[in-house]
């Protein structure tokens, strides 16, 4: 009695004190075939309210200087979180970036971010895009000035966060708890991983080819490793984009980009760090037949990879079944239509 | 009955409070007093001095501290968890760094980080002192901007003839971290002073005025920075 009475105060006392510790905290749910998640989620739990905040955020152009660029502005739901129709990313006063705008799904697996991985970690990355001249052009002081006066953010802050306090903090961790919410396990793949469904031939034969070819860089189930790696490609001389080599300014690391997820390659045309890729067959084609050699070049790609016109077709038939329409789909993940 | 409540609710209390180690009554507080200086005199800012035969004037002046470890016959006897402090010269409540301890302890010498250690610089966002809206971040390159000087001098022939060292950088071969260390006589915390006259004596500032990412020069950079902090016996 005196124990129970005990626990029940000592919680009470507890929230009262620490505030956000009486909010109820999630659970982060994946697919027990995935591996363990690198994201520290001690340092930010899980809970309904900031992942809404962040979703909000995450959609909201209020981050960018004249208030019409948002983060999904290149990071489309529609596109698994891509942007299509520009091979570089598209910003604020029609500037155009000089990278493709990547994919943004299963990043709590994720170590490093950006094609040469200059950010360490989800919660910096938002940084980025809000600073940058071709992107948001603004900056994370001047968001939470703004973010104070709006009608309702100050509210969502104190819902979420135990106080109306805007703080850089408290926005970059919001804006990483929607987005560590962005798991996309429900591809045919997946369905196939639990039992579910089987693999058409044609798409069983790819596997193989997929195996023997690309997995090494795209193992499952994450379909990448998140290394760095130089796949071949012949340097765009407008952009001279020497990726990794860029932050550790070490000549091993010329060339070599963060290795994308093959996941919902379907939505996330068009393809590679600069997008010079505007559709999947070309870039089967560029592994088949376009490797430039290299002294970075990654050493699975330094012996050809020969693909008859059949094995490319079941490749594409495997790589179809990465395609994850429930996710891309989810409206828990869309635009938050019932804050307006 | 009501002496049972209160034993519970103070039980309670405690249980409450047990992560934070908090010891009531014996706990010490100290302060850390930094002094910044040009030579001889107090450093001020927008003032021109007079450098290698030109102006020189000086408009930031911040850094970060962290890791304090208090040593005794060089071992370590107590180090301040979590401690991280941004002097910024401009704000003079920041020329003390305030730490306490949870009961006495004996000591003979402080050591710390000048810059923010590299487990903190992977490990996401911070709020206080290491909040990205201090300014001291990098937004382009994950990483904390160590030390951040910046002014103007005829001797730069920049735009404006502004000079602009953002030090910093965590991973080798660029990893801008130096520490301190300094005696504690008799367990008294000295004061530190920071002589920025010694950091501009031992660089070119024609030749090396915007230093703004991790590279070979912002190390050494950050090692002059280093070589600037003095006691006085």
């Amino acid at each position: 009695m005196t124990l129970k009475f005990l626990k029940a105060l000592s919680f009470v006392l507890s929230a009262l004190l620490i505030g956000t510790a009486a909010l109820p905290l999630l659970e982060f749910e994946f697919p027990k075939y995935f591996p363990k998640t690198t994201y520290e989620f001690a340092n930010n739990p899980l809970a309904e309210d900031k992942i809404e905040l962040g979703r909000r955020l995450f959609y909201d152009p209020v981050l960018s200087r004249d208030s019409t660029v948002s983060c999904a502005s290149c990071h489309s739901p529609f596109n698994a979180f891509a942007h299509v129709d520009h091979d570089l990313s598209h910003g604020i006063d029609d500037r155009i970036g000089t990278r493709n705008a990547p994919a943004l799904f299963n990043l709590a697996w994720q170590r490093s971010f950006m094609w040469d991985g200059a950010v360490n970690h989800l919660d910096m990355q938002a940084l980025a895009p809000i600073s940058h001249r071709d992107e948001m052009d603004f900056s994370l002081v001047e968001v939470i000035h703004r973010l104070e006066r709006h009608p309702q953010y100050p509210g969502m802050f104190q819902k979420a966060w135990g106080d109306t306090a805007i703080t850089g903090e408290r926005v970059l961790k919001s804006l990483s708890q929607f987005q560590l919410t962005l798991v996309s396990c429900n591809s045919k793949f997946d369905s196939v991983m639990r039992g579910e469904s089987k693999f058409s031939t044609q798409e069983s034969n790819g596997l193989v080819l997929f195996e023997s070819h690309c997995s090494a860089c795209h193992p499952a189930p994450l379909f990448s490793t998140y290394g760095f790696a130089n796949n071949g490609l012949p340097t765009d001389s407008t952009l001279r984009d020497m990726g990794r080599m860029s932050i550790t300014k070490k000549s091993e690391d010329s060339l070599l980009f963060k290795i994308p997820s093959l996941r919902n390659l379907t939505y996330t045309f068009p393809y590679m760090h600069d997008g010079r890729f505007a559709n999947l067959r070309q870039v089967i084609n560029h592994y088949a037949t376009g490797i430039r050699p290299s002294a970075t070049l990654a050493v699975q790609l330094q012996t050809p990879i020969v693909l008859n016109s059949d094995d490319k077709v079941d490749l594409f038939a495997f790589l179809l079944t990465l395609s994850d329409r429930h996710f891309v789909f989810d409206a828990k993940h869309g635009f938050p239509r019932n804050a307006y | 009955m009501r002496v049972g409540f209160l034993k519970n609710a103070v039980l309670a209390l405690v249980l409450a409070f047990s992560g934070r180690e908090i010891v009531m009554g014996q706990s010490v507080d100290y302060e850390l007093e930094f002094k910044a200086w040009w030579g001889e005199d107090k450093l001020q800012l927008k003032h021109a001095y007079h450098h290698q035969g030109q102006t020189l004037q000086l408009d930031r002046f911040l850094f970060y501290l962290s890791g304090l470890d208090l040593l005794r016959r060089g071992e370590v006897v107590a180090s301040i968890p979590e401690s991280r402090h941004l002097f910024d010269f401009e704000d003079t409540t920041t020329h003390h760094w305030k730490f306490s301890l949870p009961k006495p302890i004996k000591f003979d010498a402080i050591r710390f980080h000048l810059g923010i250690d590299s487990l903190t610089q992977v490990s996401g966002a911070y709020g206080g002192v290491l909040d990205p809206t201090s300014g001291m971040y990098w937004a382009w390159q994950s990483g904390f901007i160590n030390v951040k000087i910046e002014g103007e001098s005829t001797l730069c022939s920049t735009r404006q003839n502004k000079f602009k060292f953002h030090l910093g950088g965590y991973f080798a071969p660029f990893n801008t971290l130096q520490v301190l260390e300094f005696e504690s006589k008799r367990g008294k915390l000295p004061t530190i002073f920071v002589d920025l006259r010694r950091y501009f004596s031992a660089l070119d500032l024609m030749t090396t005025n915007e230093v703004m990412s991790p590279s070979k020069t912002s190390v050494s950079l950050a090692r002059q920075v280093k070589n600037s902090f003095f006691v006085r016996p």
